[in-house]
């Protein structure tokens, strides 16, 4: 069996008072999914809950995935683990229903719902590790720069957002190369002299992550933080304007690792609407994809 | 699971313990905190060595980078956060842990990449732990790990605040350093009815922003406007640039006698802080 690393997203444009159910997240045609894990954005601590493969609920009530702060409060957190896997067949649905106990509308509500999709053994073009190797820990860097505040792409649902799009991750042709986590952050350069940069922060910024035939690893574009994290997450912004744990480094965690040979790429795709924001503009988004150099012996 | 095989099935990557080979012993060994000694001018520093001991191999299994704490050594005065710098590193062999293509300009960085997330993060504070390493990088007795640093300055771009109530606009210089302490900004209210906003450069240095006011010759700008005409005009720009703050951006600004930013500053040397945490592996007695 061959596991690919796959990210659902279910996008809901308005969530009234009241909250909505039976929200359908239709999956793919072209593998069974293996859901592990559940997390939330701009839901706060409403709630949600899903229907398993067998059409049940999964939970009597209205989940969480937001954790303790120590201080008496909610904070988000990396999200709620589903185990074991829940696999939902080939086309097959997750039924969604999701809570608003705000008393007013919830915009841009997204649930990510991350796994793997399992395919049989032949199915994809897929190379692992060599019979003997040795690994060195790497970090490859690519850097998007001046990507724009906003713009009219609608591959995010609810946003019209800016579209830079095949961005190449190549590797090197001395050594194949795993990726296991990724990080992405704003940042620019200053020097005694130089320019002063604007301010480099990025908020409503989504990715889509593709391999080299242009498969893309999610549905739809997926939430920065969630699929790269930052090293730098918002430590000066109020909890109520962060869907990230404050304060901590939370790396994308890629799972299962996506197995790289020599001179092969990764492309991804950036979309980005920070219009309704104050002081946004272009930024410098460094990501970098972490893991080891395979060489083989 | 057999060692030196990977299924599937069972985890999502290999993971294969770090045993220790017969005939040896391991040992934990934290190393640090160690300097790490930056220009703090945005300049490049090369060749920074930690230098590790030369009784056995060590083995790298964490790092972190810090600017004031490695392990529970505290450093006083405080230094600045690692607010991000571009890091290479080369292990005892030479071999960089790193490749990097180009920044944002377009020029190539020689395998630098931003540390942040790789080998630190922005919370200052003790960290028992630190960013793990693997596979676990082995060093020689005796060798270095050579660091390259190109840390951000540590000085600040001039500055100017005016603030109205709850909302406040910044204009900040647009070239780092001592040389934006010269220029200057001024809203002008032209005591006139129905004049449209607008801005000039005057001397190169001073902004003169002449308000917009209505009928009655009553000022009309918002802060959100004239944020909005600054960065839009690419002879301001080159001086300076403005950000708003507060929840009311639609607030009306007042007029301000020509005003000088200040604050610009040159940056200064300044120490991170490094550690590493792995094991020294030494032969068993015979």
């Amino acid at each position: 069996m061959i596991e690919r690393h796959h990210d659902y997203q279910l996008s809901v444009t308005t969530v009234p008072p009241g909250g909505l159910i039976d929200v359908p997240l239709q999956l793919d045609t072209d593998a069974p999914f293996a859901l592990r894990l559940v997390r939330s954005r701009q839901l706060g601590a409403s709630g949600w809950r899903f229907r398993t493969p067998r059409d049940q609920y999964q939970s009597t009530q209205l989940r969480t995935d937001l954790v303790p702060s120590g201080t008496g409060g909610l904070t988000p957190g990396q999200g709620s683990v589903i185990y074991p896997q829940l696999v939902y067949p080939v086309n097959g649905t997750i039924v969604v229903d999701i809570g608003n106990n705000t008393g007013a509308p919830l915009t841009n509500v997204r649930i990510l719902f991350r796994g793997s999709k399992l395919f049989p053994d032949g199915a994809l073009p897929v190379a692992t590790y060599p019979p003997k190797l040795s690994m060195l820990p790497f970090t490859y860097q690519v850097v998007a720069p001046n990507v724009p505040v906003t713009g009219t792409s609608n591959a995010v649902p609810g946003l019209n957002c800016s579209a830079t799009l095949n961005n190449i991750f190549n590797v090197r042709s001395d050594a194949d190369f795993v990726a296991r986590y990724l990080a992405a952050d704003p940042f620019a350069l200053t020097v005694d002299g130089g320019p002063t940069p604007f301010p480099q922060s990025f908020t409503e910024c989504y990715v889509r992550l593709m391999d080299e035939s242009r498969k893309p690893y999610s549905n739809e574009p997926i939430h920065i933080d969630d699929l790269f994290s930052q090293g730098s997450p918002w430590a000066g912004q109020p909890p109520e304007m962060s869907n990230n744990l404050l304060n901590a480094f939370l790396p994308g965690l890629l799972t299962p690792e996506i197995y790289l040979q020599k001179e092969q790429a990764l492309y991804f795709d950036i979309f980005r609407d920070d219009s309704a924001f104050e002081n946004q503009f272009p930024v410098n988004i460094y990501f970098r994809f972490q893991g080891a150099k395979v060489f083989q012996r | 699971m057999r060692r030196g095989c990977y299924d599937q099935r069972e985890v999502y990557r290999p993971q294969w313990a770090y045993s220790t080979p017969k005939g040896f012993h391991d040992e934990e060994w934290i190393m640090g905190p160690f300097p790490l000694v930056v220009p703090g001018t945005g300049a490049l520093a090369l060749n920074l060595p930690a230098q590790l001991d030369d009784d056995v191999p060590f083995y790298i299994r964490a790092i972190m980078i810090d600017s004031t704490l490695g392990t529970s050594e505290q450093d006083f005065p405080p230094q600045p956060f690692f607010a991000g710098a571009l890091v290479r590193i080369r292990d005892t062999y030479g071999n960089p842990l790193t490749a990097a293509g180009v920044n944002q300009t377009g020029a190539a960085v020689d395998d630098l990449v931003l540390g942040l997330g790789v080998w630190a993060n922005q919370q200052n504070g003790l960290n028992a732990f630190g960013f793990v390493v693997e596979p676990e990088v082995e060093c020689s007795p005796g060798g270095s790990i050579i660091f390259d640093i190109l840390a951000p300055t540590t000085g600040a771009a001039a500055t100017f605040f005016d603030t109205i109530g709850p909302e406040s606009i910044e204009f900040v210089a647009a070239v780092m350093g001592t040389a934006g302490n010269a220029f200057t900004i001024q809203l002008i209210d032209p005591g006139a009815p129905g004049v449209p906003l607008s801005v000039a450069v005057v001397g190169g240095v001073r902004v003169q922003v002449t308000l917009a006011t209505n009928g009655a010759s009553v000022i009309t700008t918002t802060f959100a406007e004239l944020q909005a005409i600054i960065n839009a005009t690419p002879a301001v720009l080159a001086l300076m640039y403005a950000l708003i703050f507060g929840p009311t951006p639609d607030a009306v600004v007042t007029a301000l006698a020509e005003t000088p930013l200040g604050g610009g500053s040159l940056g200064a040397s300044f120490t991170y802080n490094g550690t590493f945490i792995g094991v020294k592996r030494f032969p068993d007695c015979l």
